[in-house]
Formats: C-alpha cells, structure tokens, sequence
C-alpha cells in the first residue's frame, strides 16, 4: 500500500467514525430529549455564573463586568498566602472534617440498620419521625438550645453537680469545641441521613434473607452478611461525596455555634471565606481566589476517594 | 427665527402651567406654578437654541418644586424592630408622600444583613435607588472610582442648604469633598441641632443597680475610677444585696459591649476604630501591641476569674445581658449605649418587675484612677447615603428635596413626632410637649423609617417629649461629664490619614476586635505570653499597613 | 412476627435508639416550654424550664407580626412550583445518566458533578439574574435552585441498582426510551421519588439565603427568612458611634424565637407523616420478615 492509500483508509475511518457516532446519537435521541432540560438547566444556572471564578485572577471591578475586569496575576494569591490565619484554617478544617468522617458518618448506617431491624411498627414509625425531626431546625435555633442546656447553670452541669461531679465549661472551652460538632452533628443531622440507607434496604432483594433464614443464620449474621454487603455501595458513594466535601462541610453550623471564646479553633476555611467577604472590607477577587483554592483542594480529595474505592474494589463514583 | 423661539417657549410656560392646575391644589404646587412661569419667561430672554431652552425649562421647573410628575423611589435602610409593618398607611407617610407626590417603596433591612446584601446588590451595579449604607472607607473609594455612585451636583449645597448645614456638621463631608472633589454620599449624622457636647466621645455607659450599691455601702457616683468599680463589684459578689446565690455575677454584659466598655475604655488605642495611631516619634503604631492593651486585659481577666464577670459571658446575646438586671434581677452591673430611650426602656422593664427605678437604676461610666476619662473621638456620622447613579435628574431631586425636608426643624417634628396640635406641642420656651400617652412609633409606624431618613434619631432623642425629662437630661450630662474629664494625652482624636487610607493590606488586618480580646481573655494559660503569640502573629499582617502609613 | 422471643439484637436497637430518642425530645420539650414562658420566669429557671404562669404572650406577638402569614405564603409558592421542578429535573437527569452507550455521557456526568465542586459564587449568579430579569421575583428562588447533584447521584445509583433483565427483555418487546422510562423504570422508582421528594421539600421549605439576596419586598420574603430576621435581628453587634444604632426593643426575643420556630416547624411536622408512609410501606415490604 502506498502512504496515499493509508491516508485515505485513515480518512475513511475517522469519516465512518463520524458517521457511526451520528447515528448512535439518532438512535439514542430520546434520552438526548429527557436529558435535555436539566442539560439546560445546568449550563445557565451553573456554567454561566461558573465565569466568576475568573475573579480569582483579577481585580473585579462592577463598572466593567466580570469579563473585562483587569487580570492581576496572581496579586490575590500573594495576599491570601501572607495571611497566617489561612494556612491554620486550612488544617484545622481538614482536621475537623476527617474526624467528622470518623464520629459522624457511620451512625446514619447503624441507625438504619438499627431501625430495619427493630420489630415493633408502630415503634419503630414513632423513632423514625422523631429522629427526623431536628433536622428541621436551623442552626440558629440549635444553638439557642445548646446554650440553654450547656451554659454552665443549665440542665447538663445541673445535672454533674446532681450526682457529685465537677461542673465542665463546655461552651467556652476550645478543647471540648470539636466534640461539640461532632454530638450536634449526629444529633441533628443522623436521623435524617438515615433515609438514604433506609431507602437502599428496600430495595434489597427479599430471596437472600429467606434463603439465610433457611440456612439457619442468626438474625446478626444476616445483618453482617446480607444488609451490610448491599448497603455497601450507598455507604460508598456517600463516603466520596463526603470527602469531596472536606473543605467546606459544616459552614452554617460552625457560623452559628461559635462564640468569641472558641472563635481560634472554630475559624474553618469556610469561616476565613465568609469573614475577608463580609466582615473585612471586601474583595470578591481575594474571597473567589481562597475559595477556587477550596474547590481544587475538594476536587484533588474527590478524585483521590474515587480512586481509593475503585482499588478496593468498589464502584467509585464515574462508574 | 426670534419669533419663532418667542411662540415656543409661550406655548412651554403655558403647557406647564396647564399640568400645574390640572393637579395642582395645594399651596406648594400653585407657587410652583408662578415661578416656574417666571423662569420660563427669563428663559425666554435669555435663550439661544429653541432645543435646549426647552431642556433648561424643563429642569429649572424641577428644581422650582415641579411635584405635578409622580415619582417612585427605592430606598433601602436597617429599620429598628421592623415587624412587617406596612409604612405606606399612617399619616405621616402620607403626609411627605403629598408633600412630595413621591411614592417610597422601602426595602427594609436587618443589622444582621446590611452589609451583605448591600455589598453585592452595590456590586452588581443593581442598588436602590437610595441606600443608607455602612460607610467603610476603601469600599466607598472602590464605588466611587467605578462610577457605581451618585455624584451629587456641584452646585448641591446652594440648592439644598439645610442638608448642606448637616452635612459641614458630619465632620468627614469636607474631609471626603477635599479628597475627591466632590461630593459621592451623604454621610448620615448623629448629632446636628442638639449636639450635647463640643467633642463627641464614645456614648456607652454603665447601667447598675443603684439600690445594691447604697447596700454595700459605697457611694452613688455620676463616675467610677476603676479601683472604686472594682472594689464595688467585689463588695457586691460578696454581700450579694440581691440574695441572688452562688450564681450571681455582678458584672453581666455580652462580649461586644463587655470589651468596649472596659478594653477601649481603659486604653483609647485598643479600639478598632483608633488602633493606627501616629506615636510620640512621628512613626505609625498598632495599639494591639502596646503594653497599656495588655493590662486591660489583665484586669478583666483577673476580674472575671474572681467570679466578678458572668463565666460565659462570650455565649451571651445582646440584650440577654440587660435582661438579666432589669427583668429577671440576677446582675447588676452592664454596658448599653447611652442614650435616653435606652435609659427609659431599662427603666420601664424595672418598675414592670417591681423595681422603682429611681431608686434602683444608675448609669455611669468609668475613668481611670487619676480621675481621667479616656475618650474616642467619635465622627459625627453613622452610615451614608449612597444614591443610585442610574437615577434619572428628577427622581434624584425630588429625593433631595424629601432629604433637605428631613433636615429641617418642621421635618424632624414630623418624623419622629408627629403632627403639631395632635402629637405634641411647643411650649413658649420652645421645649416640646407630648399631647399623648401613646408612643408615636405605634401610632405612626413610619416613624421607624423616617426617623433613620437622612439623619439619626441620636439628635432628636434629647428634645423627645415622649422620653422623661431625666434620662435626656443624663444623655446631654454624660456627654458633657466625659467631655470635661479628658485629658490632653487620654483623648484619641480622629486621624483621617487613617481613616482614608485604603489598600488591600488595610482590607487584610479588619479584625473582629471584641472576639478577639474576648478570646484572649478566656483563653487558657498565661495571658501574657498568649498575648504576645497573638501580636506576634498578627504583625505579619499588620506591619505592611504601619509601613504603608508611614510612607504617606 | 411478635411470637419470637426477643433477642439481645432487638434489646440493643429498642433501648439505644429510645434513649437517641429521648436526647432529641427534651431539647424540643424546652422549645415548647420557653415558648408559653413568660421572660422573668425563662430568666430565673435553671435546669429544666416549667413556666410557673404559662401565657401566650410570645404566640401573639409573633401573630401580630405580619410577616410570618406572608412568609407562610411565599414558602409554600416557592414549594409547590419548585419542587416539582426540582424532582422532574433531577429524575430526567439521574434516568439519562443511567443510561449507557450513547456519545456524551461521560462528559455530561463530569460536567455535572464539576458543579459539585466549582461554583461562580454569589455576585456571578446575582448578574445572571438579573439579567434574566429575575431578581425580585420568586422565579429567582426557584430557578437559582434546580438540580441537586447529590440528590440527583442517588437517583442515579438507585436506577442503575434495578435488575438489568428487566430492561432486556423490554428492548426485545421493542419498546422504546420512553416505554422503559414510563412502563418500567418509573413505578419502581417509587421510593427513591418518594426520598427526594421529602429531600427538596425540606430543602425548599428551609431555603433562606438566595431569597435574602434577590428579593427585596418585604411581603414576598419565604418563612424561613422571616424567622431569621426574627432571631437574628435581636443579635445585632453593639455600635460605637451612634447609640441609637445599637438600641433595641424590650421583647422577649427568646420566646419569640421559639415560637417561631415552632410555626416554622409545625407544618412539614404535620405532613411528614404522610410523605413518610411511602418509604415507611416501602421499608415494610423490604424488612426482614420475622
């Protein structure tokens, strides 16, 4: 064959290839049309005004628009890393979030797998409304609530000094700060989680707990090697969003349960963002740099637990 | 040609005076109708191009008080207790809404949003019309450099010369007009006719418990140096005059106000508002790292680990603290600002829980123990307006000329009084009455808003007949107490250098000062050397700023 | 099923999620509570709080309040209209990305789930719009707020979970997307729908931020703006310069915030029930079989 005649087979295939994705595209046009609304949907609500991300580089200015404000450089940046207080947020917002992961995330499970396997329907409707129900609470009000109960006059230390025991600063103390997240957190937020999990063991395939009764498995055998197996892959998928998450989870909490005492160890990215925003002079150009930081960060993470999971043999997220 | 021109304007002025009848009735719309006459007669002698004579007409009948056109306005300002009241209804909106044929469409916000939502309804180029804005200096230079605010005429002040007069009062007006050649915002004043004393210092006071202190034998003062308030504290944690328990706490007060009642009381420089300062050698400083800032906040930590501090006082919300003293009787001593409303309202949540208030409400406040008050000065000014530079020449007059009404004596009576003969009258001294019990706020809800309009109700407060004679007569004493007890060398005057000086390392270091005071305070281990961590830490950020301010 | 014995599983499920229970009630206990509390008896309580002389003071002032009525009814505009949208939006999505084997998939699932981590920020979406002519209307709440990623990834999975043969066989019949979708995909997507219904609803009904800033009358703000106005109103930072500035009024802000919320929380209380029974009935029929 001459370098002609390949060239021309090559021509031929990327021209067949052509051909073959526009008819693959015909034949699937009716998932093109279901697609296309939230497609839409997407690309004005979510790509257009993904534009202001540019701000990170420039310094906005209203008169000119996002798109003709003037580059800086990295001029953001340079401010940002001069600020001590931004590497600490930093760390101390990974280090809150991973310890989340820790003392947060596995109760919903337990709780729905307490909740399946709980006997009694009318109790068990009655423990899933309330455990549902501070999750309609804001944060504000939470707070209002923890102060009452937690001050050092309220029903917890009124309790310690009840049976004897030395009353516990726990609004004031940095150290006890974090636990505090972590109980409200699970507090407010597990029996809600729990849906999602309660959701999956519905849809578990009845067959295999018969066919383990049969064989005589005991009812936590069944748990372990039937419901935790099929929950797995909830619990997976809810474990990458949650680590792509890391950097900005828990901002409307941590805003309204700090106080000036705790106000160091409570200072997440978050936090950093919504004070040089709107509590300093502003700076949309500064505030979108550290938070195009936080994205990148998030997605570095995201990436990474998609992976992780996928090397041990989970689905990972862009199955 | 001249003819031509002649038949023109003839037909302008009589068109003009056509709308003017058509709806005109009142006084003020028929003495429009003569000058605007008039000026389209002068135009006439005086005009060149038939083209823009008419314009000129046109916009001398606006400023000749032309109301015939109705005109809508937005307006945006934090309103004191908005409860979804409907301000459109009550006479006196309507009442400057006839005055004016101006519809007011009022975009009531929150202290806890302004800021915010202002920022950005500013920066998308999408503001009301009005705005009464938190005035923070580089912002402000940011929007006048993008053209995102009004400028005002330069002829502003002939035109609207009351407003003119409180605005020269405001003190950064000129300043401002010096630095950008002109006029940008209207800086909204405190205190204008009724000012209480030459220089104006912090107002804050210190609300306690008259009665709890005669009991522990110490004497009823107008001020306490810190020794006798300390020492007053202590007598009352210990004799506890209230039975009050194990729990009582004589000195209760939210972080914010606990700090700015004792940390920038005891060292002028603590305060955000004054900690760049100019030292004896001509160099910048940061007060956070002075010595004196330190020793503030070891007297209140020695205080408040004495158990003469409210243990969790940084959990307490504002207000809870004056709650405490005046309703449910467990404290006895908190800062609030020093105003008579204020003074009246505590004193009315006591004699409601069976106190006579009388006999049981002081307010006082603190000098040092060489018997010096160490003051702020406070610019006479809170917030500013900003006007919305797509508004069209008649809107933004029309505007004005409701501002310049607020400004007025006639203006101030009716926004937050009321109606002469029906709310209150005025005495031969020309001191003010009350003709009702009933609270004007209540009864004419728009007071809310126009009390704020162009100027704080700070001012009016001294001359309110609806306040007891007393409480306004302590919040001109106090002003005037604290203005006698300064010092050459306890007074922080205003630097504008300061004030003016906008750059990104100046937008870094905008810490939330009470936090972090409150946090040293409460923090565990030596104070000292937790302080020094802290300066240390925070000089990276500050230091750029001292060089930048030296540099200038 | 009651005729077996208990066993220590049952024991360990029924007492540790009654004493979770039982954490959760005494806080809501004390919101009721604080709510018919008049403030002096609030003030000097400590422990559990008993109003001594229970009253409605609270309850009134906030119904005199104008604001919680409209409140009520912009929560519920933006309600019924967007959440519709927002589960039609969301299941159309989750059901095309389920599918495979057509061009663009993979990029349309990364561009999506790029969304999850990058966002333009609030000034971008403010100018859009604005531009759209949209900011004073509710259309801005409900647009701004259309498909919820991680919702929408659940859907998704739970779709993708559904037996395989039951599509086969249905591609062999010759039905059509739409076929599989209506005929098939969709009547057992009940409880996922019945989950993401009960997720946005809430979503909705808690919803405050975006209409802080695109709405400006007072008498279209939704509830829960309301409500924070309500709190957070009553918590403003004390101001140096004007003491006027800094006042506040004499209420019982704490009885008031309760009572708030209790409104707040009343309705969707009332109707959790019966968004509930779905997943419940479906929880039924998944359950071990005792």
């Amino acid at each position: 064959m001459t370098a002609q005649d390949l060239r021309r087979g090559k021509k031929k295939s990327l021209a067949e290839n052509a051909r073959h994705t526009c008819f693959s595209v015909w034949k699937h046009r009716q998932i093109y049309v279901i697609l296309f609304l939230p497609v839409l949907w997407y690309i004005i609500f979510a790509y257009i005004p993904m534009a202001g991300l540019q701000l990170a580089f420039k310094d906005y200015k209203a008169n000119l628009g996002i798109w003709g404000s003037p580059w800086n450089g990295l001029e953001n940046y340079q401010y940002v890393m001069r600020d001590p207080a931004f590497f600490k947020a930093i760390g101390r917002t990974l280090s809150i979030n991973l310890l989340r992961l820790v003392f947060v995330f596995p109760f919903p499970v337990m709780f729905a797998i307490m909740l399946n396997e709980i006997r009694f329907p009318r109790y068990r409707k009655f423990l899933q409304t309330v455990m549902t129900f501070p999750n309609f609470l804001s944060w504000v009000i939470v707070s209002s609530i923890l102060i009452n109960i937690l001050s050092f006059d309220g029903m917890v230390n009124g309790l310690l000094s009840l049976i004897g025991l030395e009353t516990v600063n726990f609004l004031g103390s940095e150290k006890l700060f974090q636990p505090l997240l972590y109980m409200t957190d699970v507090w407010k937020s597990s029996g809600w989680n729990t849906i999602i999990y309660l959701a999956a063991i519905t849809g578990i395939d009845q067959s295999q707990y018969e066919a383990a009764e049969v064989d005589g498995a005991s009812r936590w055998q069944r748990i372990v090697n039937i419901t935790l197996p099929n929950l797995l892959p909830t619990i997976i998928i809810m474990f990458i969003l949650t680590t792509g998450n890391l950097m900005s989870a828990g901002f409307d909490q941590i805003f309204n349960l700090n106080n000036s005492a705790v106000k160091e160890v409570a200072e997440t990215l978050d936090m950093y963002i919504y004070r040089i925003t709107f509590q300093s002079a502003p700076d949309f150009g500064f505030s979108t740099a550290v938070s195009l930081f936080r994205s990148i960060v998030n997605m570095i993470l995201l990436v990474l637990a998609d992976r992780g999971s996928k090397a041990m043999g989970g689905n990972g997220l862009f199955a | 040609m001249k003819k031509g021109k002649k038949i023109l304007s003839g037909i302008l002025a009589a068109s003009m005076l056509m709308t003017m009848t058509a709806c005109g009735g009142d006084d003020t719309s028929s003495s429009a109708d003569t000058s605007s006459a008039d000026n389209a007669v002068q135009a006439e002698d005086t005009g060149s191009d038939a083209g823009a004579q008419s314009e000129d007409t046109g916009s001398e009948a606006g400023t000749q008080k032309d109301y015939s056109e109705k005109i809508t306005v937005s307006w945006a300002e934090v309103i004191e207790g908005d409860e979804g009241i409907d301000y459109t209804q009550d006479d006196v909106y309507k009442t400057v809404q006839e005055k004016f044929n101006l519809d007011i469409e009022v975009t009531p916000l929150t202290w806890g949003n302004w800021v915010e939502n202002l920022r950005i309804w500013i920066n998308s180029g999408d503001m009301p019309d009005v705005v009464n804005w938190n005035y923070v200096h580089s912002e402000f230079m940011d929007y006048v450099d993008q053209g995102l605010v009004r400028k005002l005429d330069d002829d502003w002040k002939e035109r609207w010369p009351e407003t003119a007069k409180l605005y020269a009062l405001t003190g950064i007006g000129e300043e401002l007009d010096e630095l950008l050649g002109g006029t940008y915002c209207l800086p909204v004043p405190i205190y204008f006719n009724n000012k209480p004393a030459e220089t104006l210092t912090q107002h804050y006071q210190t609300y306690m418990r008259k009665d709890w202190i005669e009991a522990v034998g110490v004497e009823v003062k107008d001020y306490y140096t810190y020794d006798e308030f300390l020492d007053l504290a202590r007598k009352m944690k210990e004799q506890d005059p209230g039975n009050v328990g194990a729990n009582f706490y004589p000195i209760t007060s939210y972080s914010n106000m606990l700090v700015s009642g004792l940390v920038y009381q005891m060292y002028e420089h603590s305060s955000p508002d004054k900690i760049f300062y100019k030292g004896d050698d001509g160099k910048y400083r940061w007060g956070g790292a002075d010595e004196e800032t330190y020793e503030a906040l070891k007297w209140i930590q020695d205080a408040w680990k004495e158990g003469l501090i409210h243990p969790e006082f940084y959990t307490l919300n504002q207000g809870e603290d004056e709650d405490m003293m005046t309703i449910a009787g467990t404290s006895a001593i908190f800062w609030a600002g020093g105003l008579s409303s204020n003074y009246s309202m505590f004193a009315n949540e006591m004699s409601q829980n069976g106190l006579n208030p009388d006999e049981s409400l002081l307010s006082a406040f603190l000098v040092d123990n060489d018997g010096k008050f160490h003051g702020l000065e406070t610019a006479n000014y809170f917030g500013a307006l900003l006007f919305n530079p797509d508004m069209d020449d008649a809107t933004f007059e029309r505007v004005m000329d409701a501002i310049e009404f607020s400004c007025t004596q006639e203006g101030q009576l009716l926004m937050n009084l009321g109606f002469e003969g029906v709310d209150f009258e005025v005495e031969s001294d020309g001191s003010l009455k009350a003709l009702t019990e009933e609270d004007p706020l209540s009864t004419y809800p728009s007071i809310r808003f126009f009390q704020t309009f162009a100027t704080r109700r700070d001012d009016f407060q001294i001359i309110n007949p609806s306040t007891p004679q007393q409480y306004r007569d302590k919040q001109v004493e106090q002003y005037q107490d604290k203005y006698s007890l300064l010092a050459d060398d306890t007074l922080a005057k205003i630097d504008w250098d300061v004030v003016f000086h906008s750059s990104n390392a100046m937008n870094q270091v905008q810490f939330t000062y009470p936090d972090e005071y409150s946090q040293l305070i409460v923090k565990d281990g030596d104070l000292r050397e937790n302080w020094q961590n802290w300066v240390d830490e925070k000089m990276s950020l500050i230091q750029p700023v001292l060089d930048e301010l030296d540099a200038k | 099923m009651l005729k077996k014995k208990m066993d220590w599983v049952d024991w360990v499920c029924v007492i540790a999620l009654g004493v979770f229970a039982l954490i959760i009630m005494i806080p809501f206990f004390n919101v009721v509570m604080i709510s018919i509390t008049s403030q002096k008896d609030y003030l000097n309580s400590t422990f559990l709080v008993i109003p001594r002389h229970p009253t409605l003071q609270s309850f009134k002032r906030l119904f005199e309040d104008g604001r919680i009525w409209s409140g009520y009814k912009s929560t519920l505009t933006i309600l019924t209209i967007g959440m519709p949208i927002n589960v039609f939006l969301t299941y159309c999505m989750a059901y095309g990305l389920s599918r495979k084997g057509y061009p663009g998939r993979k990029i349309i699932f990364g561009l999506v789930l790029f969304t999850m981590i990058f966002q333009g920020g609030i000034v971008p979406l403010y100018l859009l719009m604005k531009s759209l002519n949209l900011t004073n209307s509710l259309w801005s709440v409900i647009l701004a707020y259309g498909v919820n990623t991680f919702y929408m990834i659940l859907v998704k999975n739970y779709i993708e979970s559904l037996p395989d043969s039951l599509m086969e066989s249905a591609k062999l019949d010759g039905a059509g997307e739409w076929m599989i979708l209506f005929k098939i995909i969709l009547p057992l997507s009940k409880p996922i729908l019945a989950t993401i219904v009960l997720f946005y609803s809430v979503d909705r009904w808690n919803e405050w931020y975006n209409s802080m800033i695109f709405i400006r009358k007072q008498n279209m703000f939704p509830l829960q703006l309301v409500l924070r106005n309500i709190v957070i109103n009553s918590e403003m930072a004390g101001n140096v310069t004007s003491a006027s500035a800094s006042m506040q009024g004499s209420q019982f802000t704490m009885g008031l915030k309760m009572c708030a919320v209790i409104m707040t929380m009343l309705p969707i209380m009332c109707v959790y029930p019966f968004l509930q029974k779905h997943f419940v009935k479906g929880i039924m029929v998944g359950a071990v079989k005792g």
